[in-house]
Parts: structure tokens; C-alpha cells; sequence
């Protein structure tokens, strides 16, 4: 390698990345931007990204008044939370059975959870909304939540981390008195934290962006997960009202990207990892 | 009483048959070593002791209970392991601590909350906060108590995988192959501190390992595992001394010792490539044998005067000055693999690689093993 034609070469990339980066970067800040212009500088035929007359005060206030944007912010708290725990609940004990145990359905067991993840997520949602309106659980915390506490993704993901925790230390344990559930628990839990943060970031920015099942289920905006808020947001008279529209849309996407910013090592790990092993 | 009785353990993995028929009784204060090259069967004996491999057939005994059902951790063994297998996620007292956690609390005692409020959880955290203290004193390692596995050195965390399976006072201590990730230097010292334990703890040990040092310096006695079978059982002076097979004598001892197909003549000699050697006094006349002489087991003869009764004539053809010992390799005029031969370190002023040389078996010293390798033994 020789500065002459790293440099160049250096410009080049960057200018590509840049390029890309304002591509996919664009609509966010013209979002902001709208999110601060009052309503008759919206639609003006010039493009300026900080306005004349700053109204952001009153996109946000009437964001907040026209839908319960913060009823919506703690329905995706309290479900993709919800989501997450028993996700884990379910996979973590699956996947230790799975990477660990010898028993005779091991390898069929398995090949089913393979099969799961080819199987697309909108496939099984008639059945399971013809099953959660039979238990008359539509429109509520359960009919979000249920569907997705079995993530097949989670247990072979998980699985093939087990499958590198030594023997040894499974050994060890059941010699030191440890019942299988507490080896799941005390040992396995442990040694599983950078699994099950890269798990969790995918879980809960797919959860939080969720807008298919949501609209199935949720018939009241009490109910609403801050995807299908944005379109209540939209349909109530705000909807043709773009400044306050585009302050609710900012709102629900900032606890993610907030997330991303402090969390930024993380996030990227977690992707990587699932990008080269998923 | 609270030996090991293993009777008639078999155990397949697939079509490979590792442990054949295999028989033992350890005493109840007995160190007894399992020595053998890998691939064995001697880390799967120890597996199916305690409980983490089911044979296919047989059954143990420990202390007089038979265990072959129970789960391991219903057995009261303690185990070290090769990787140590320390929790990497606990500090070293959390560690040492589990084993007695689990016992001396219920489920629900170790709840989170409960653990600190409790007064019988908190008891209980209290006794074994002492016991931890006393293990990791007893292995001098009580200033790293807090610390994590991973900011320790090798040495001390294999004392550490020492003081877990010590703390609860099993009525059987494990070991596989707990120095083999120790250096050399390191291995020594804690080969006396694995004797010490032995002492202090009063109860059975059985220790597996390929390496025969470590067989020969801590066992009361060692048993010789080959292809699965348990070849010989015997205090580390018998066995080298005495084995029963032409494969113990050839895994112990370094370096290996010399053998020589040979046929047992009228006169009690036996006739070998080269010469005839003493020592077959009492067998048949005609049997064919293989003859054994430890390295060390040669008289050194400088004459080279080919011809002389029991020896064989041969040519120094290398030399390794050890400082300690001196060790020759020498091509015999019968021809074979080159004789390796123990002598004094001063002989190295009087050979050289081309010296002819006369090598005669110090007497009784000939180990005598029919063709299919079986000892035989000589009467005078």
C-alpha cells in the first residue's frame, strides 16, 4: 500500500459513503425539518430545511393533543418489553435442550425450528387471529404480545452460541448439585449476554416498527403500538396538517435512535453478528 | 468405607467399543491413577463414575452405595477437570461457593430478594462464606476471592477448580488431566499439592492422566488402561517393574524399553539376534519370546570382545548427555532396532559414536513376554 493510490482510492470511498449516507439520511431531515415549520411555509415551490418562522412548539403541543402519542410510546414499551422477556424465556431453555441435551427428537426438534425461520412471519397470522379472537383476546396487550413470544430466529441463534460454551462447564455444574433448569439460569444466562443483546436489538426494533400485526389486532387506539399511532395520527384531522403529523412521526422514531446513540457499539455488533451467522 | 467398586463396566460410542468389561476397586483412602494414552477409555471410566456418561453395562458402587441410577449430583463426587471449568461469569469465591449453595439452601431461598432477607438463607450464606474462606486459604489463593477467572493465571485458577471440588468434602474426588494445561515447571509443584489434598481429605482419589511422572510419583497405585481394558493394577514400583504386559512395559518407562524377539534354549539362555542373554531358567525349551531390558538394566562393558557369555556385542552409533544421565544408542551385530542404555554421565569419556561396546541385562533383570505380548514368568 502506498499513499498515492490509497488517498484517491480513500476520496473515492468516502464520497460514495457519503452519497449513500444522504440518500438514506434525507427523508429524516426533511422530516425534522417539517416538524418545526409552521403549516404556509410547508408548501412553498423553494426548499430550505430551517424555516423562516419557527412553529415547532405548536407541531409537537398539537401532536401530543390530537392522539395520546404517549399512551402510544408506552403501549411499545410495555409490548416489545413484554415481547423480549418471553421470548427469552421460551428460547433460552430451547436452546440449551437443543445445543446440549442428548435426546432422541434432538435432530427432528431441530430441523422444525429450521423449518420455522423459512416460514414468513404473515403465513400464520389468519390462524392466529382466528385463535386469539376465539380466546377473545383481540384488542388487547395478549394479542400483541402472544404471537411472538416463540421467536424461532431466537432458539438457533441462541443454539448456535450454546453450541460453544464447553461441555465441561455443564459438567462441572451438574456435579455441583445444579438442576438443568438451573444451569439454563445460573450458568448458561450468563455466558449467553452478548447473544442475547444482539437478539434483543433485532427483536426490539422489529417489534417497535411493527405495523401489520398491530393493525390486525388493535381496533382502539388505547391499544395502538406507536407504528399504527402514526396512522391514527394521519387519519384524525392532523392528517392534513403536516407540521404537527411530522412531529408525532419524529417523536415515535426517537426512541430508537436515541437507543442507537448511546448504545452505538452494541447495535453494531449485534448486526454484524446475526449478519455473519443468520 | 467408601471406596469405588466398578464392576464389569462396558460402554460404546456408535460402533466404537470404549471401555470393555472393565473392573475395579479402589479403597477408601486410595489415590489410584488411571495412566494411559489418549483415546483410552480412561476419561470416559471417569465420566461414567460420576454420573455424566450412562454405561451400557455394568455398575458402580460408591461406598458400598450403588449409584448406577442416580443423578451426579445425588453421587457426592467432586470433579476437576482438564479446562477447569470454572463459571466465568462468577468471581472466584461465587465459584468455590455453588456447590454448597446448592445444597445448603432451597430454590426458593436463592431468590433474589429472599437471599438477602431471609434469616436461614442468610445463615446459610454465612457458613459457607467461611468454608470458602478456609478452602481458599488451605490452596493459598484467598487474596483473589473476588476476583474473575479470566484475571487469573493458570496455576491459580486450577487451584481454584481444587478448592471447589475440595469445599463440600465429596466421598470421591475426580480428576481428568487437571496439569495438563500447566507448564512444566508448574506441573511439579502441583503435583505435591495434589498429594497434600490426598492426605488431608481422607478420601479416594482416582486421577487420569497420560502422563506416567505423574502416575508414578502421587499414586498409591496405577492402573494401566489400553484399547478400553484395564491391562494391569499395581503400586508404581510393581508395575514398572513387574508388568504383566508387553504394552505396560513398553507405555512406562523413558525412554522406552528395549525388546528382542528371541527362543528359549535348553541351558535356561535365550537365544536373541546377536547373543544369548540369561533368564529363561524353567521354560520350555524352544518357546518363543520377546525379551525386555530396561535402559537402566545394562552393564556397560568396554572390552567389545564379542562372544562373552550373556552379552551382546554392538557399535555406539549416538550419544545424549542429559547432565544427570547419559544415554547411548547402540547398533547390535544381530542387527534390530538401535539398544538404548542407561549409563553413568562420566562414561562419556570413554565412548564416543563408533565405540564397540559389550551390553549384558543386569541379572533377573531380563523380562521375559510370549508373542502375543503375555509376561512369563521365569522360574530359577
Amino acid at each position: 500500500m502506498n499513499g498515492a493510490r490509497t488517498l484517491p482510492f480513500a476520496i473515492f470511498r468516502h464520497v460514495v459513503l457519503a452519497a449513500g449516507a444522504v440518500v438514506m439520511i434525507a427523508p429524516f431531515i426533511w422530516l425534522l425539518s417539517l416538524a418545526v415549520k409552521p403549516a404556509d411555509e410547508i408548501f412553498t415551490t423553494d426548499i430550505r430545511l430551517l424555516p423562516i418562522r419557527w412553529d415547532a412548539e405548536r407541531n409537537f403541543t398539537e401532536a401530543f393533543s390530537k392522539v395520546p402519542l404517549h399512551r402510544y410510546l408506552l403501549n411499545g414499551v410495555i409490548v416489545t418489553a413484554a415481547i423480549f422477556f418471553l421470548q427469552v424465556l421460551v428460547a433460552l431453555p430451547a436452546a440449551y435442550a437443543l445445543a446440549k441435551l442428548r435426546f432422541g427428537l434432538s435432530r427432528p426438534l431441530f430441523a422444525l425450528v429450521l423449518l420455522g425461520l423459512l416460514i414468513p412471519g404473515h403465513v400464520p397470522a389468519i390462524p392466529h387471529y382466528i385463535m386469539l379472537s376465539s380466546a377473545g383476546l383481540l384488542n388487547s396487550y395478549a394479542a400483541l404480545v402472544l404471537p411472538s413470544i416463540i421467536s424461532v430466529f431466537g432458539i438457533f441463534w441462541i443454539r448456535q452460541f450454546f453450541r460453544t460454551v464447553p461441555d465441561d462447564l455443564i459438567h462441572a455444574a451438574r456435579l455441583d448439585g445444579l438442576s438443568e433448569f438451573s444451569i439454563v439460569w445460573r450458568i448458561m444466562l450468563p455466558a449467553a449476554i452478548p447473544a442475547l443483546t444482539a437478539f434483543g436489538i433485532l427483536s426490539v426494533v422489529f417489534h417497535w416498527n411493527e405495523y401489520f400485526w398491530p393493525l390486525l389486532v388493535v381496533t382502539s387506539p388505547d391499544m395502538a403500538t406507536p407504528a399504527l399511532g402514526t396512522v391514527y395520527l394521519r387519519n384524525t384531522e392532523a392528517g392534513t396538517d403536516y407540521g404537527p403529523l411530522m412531529a408525532g412521526t419524529a417523536i415515535i422514531t426517537a426512541p430508537l435512535v436515541i437507543a442507537f446513540l448511546l448504545a452505538q457499539r452494541r447495535f453494531i455488533e449485534g448486526m454484524t453478528l446475526t449478519g455473519l451467522k443468520g | 468405607m467408601s471406596g469405588v467398586s466398578i464392576q464389569r463396566i462396558s460402554k460404546s460410542f456408535g460402533q466404537t467399543r470404549v471401555l470393555r468389561d472393565v473392573s475395579l476397586e479402589v479403597g477408601p483412602r486410595e489415590f489410584l491413577t488411571l495412566l494411559g494414552p489418549s483415546g483410552c477409555g480412561k476419561s470416559t471410566l471417569l465420566r461414567i463414575i460420576a454420573g455424566l456418561e450412562q454405561a451400557d453395562e455394568g455398575s458402580i458402587a460408591l461406598g458400598g452405595q450403588q449409584v448406577d441410577g442416580l443423578l451426579p449430583r445425588q453421587r457426592d463426587v467432586a470433579m476437576v477437570f482438564q479446562s477447569y471449568a470454572l463459571y466465568p461469569y462468577m468471581t472466584v469465591a461465587e465459584n468455590i461457593g455453588l456447590p454448597l449453595l446448592m445444597r445448603r439452601t432451597r430454590a426458593w431461598q436463592r431468590l433474589p430478594l429472599i437471599r438477602r432477607l431471609h434469616p436461614v438463607a442468610r445463615a446459610a450464606a454465612g457458613t459457607i462464606a467461611t468454608d470458602v474462606r478456609r478452602a481458599a486459604e488451605a490452596l493459598q489463593i484467598a487474596p483473589y476471592l473476588e476476583r474473575k477467572p479470566s484475571q487469573l493465571s493458570g496455576g491459580q485458577r486450577q487451584r481454584v477448580a481444587l478448592a471447589r471440588a475440595m469445599v463440600r468434602n465429596p466421598r470421591v474426588f475426580l480428576m481428568d488431566e487437571p496439569l495438563s494445561n500447566l507448564d512444566a515447571k508448574l506441573r511439579v509443584s502441583a503435583r505435591a499439592e495434589i498429594a497434600d489434598l490426598h492426605r488431608r481429605a481422607g478420601v479416594a482419589f482416582i486421577y487420569v492422566t497420560h502422563d506416567q511422572a505423574e502416575a508414578m510419583t502421587m499414586s498409591d497405585r496405577v492402573g494401566l488402561m489400553m484399547d478400553g481394558e484395564i491391562l494391569q493394577v499395581a503400586p508404581p514400583g510393581e508395575i514398572y517393574d513387574e508388568p504383566a504386559a508387553l504394552r505396560v512395559a513398553e507405555f512406562i518407562g523413558s525412554p522406552k524399553i528395549n525388546t528382542l524377539p528371541g527362543v528359549v534354549r535348553a541351558d535356561g539362555g535365550v537365544a536373541v539376534p546377536g547373543g544369548v542373554l540369561e533368564g529363561g531358567s524353567g521354560l520350555a525349551a524352544g518357546t518363543e519370546v520377546v525379551a525386555g531390558i530396561r535402559p537402566e538394566h545394562w552393564i556397560l562393558g568396554m572390552s567389545g570382545a564379542s562372544g562373552s557369555l550373556g552379552a551382546l556385542s554392538g557399535t555406539v552409533r549416538h550419544l545424549e548427555n542429559l547432565g544427570s544421565d547419559l544415554f547411548l544408542y547402540a547398533e547390535s551385530q544381530g542387527g534390530g532396532p538401535l539398544l538404548t542404555v542407561r549409563a553413568a554421565p562420566e562414561t562419556v569419556r570413554q565412548v564416543s559414536p563408533g565405540t564397540a561396546v559389550a551390553l549384558k541385562p543386569r541379572p533377573g533383570r531380563v523380562l521375559l513376554f510370549d508373542r502375543s505380548g503375555q509376561r512369563l514368568r521365569a522360574r530359577p
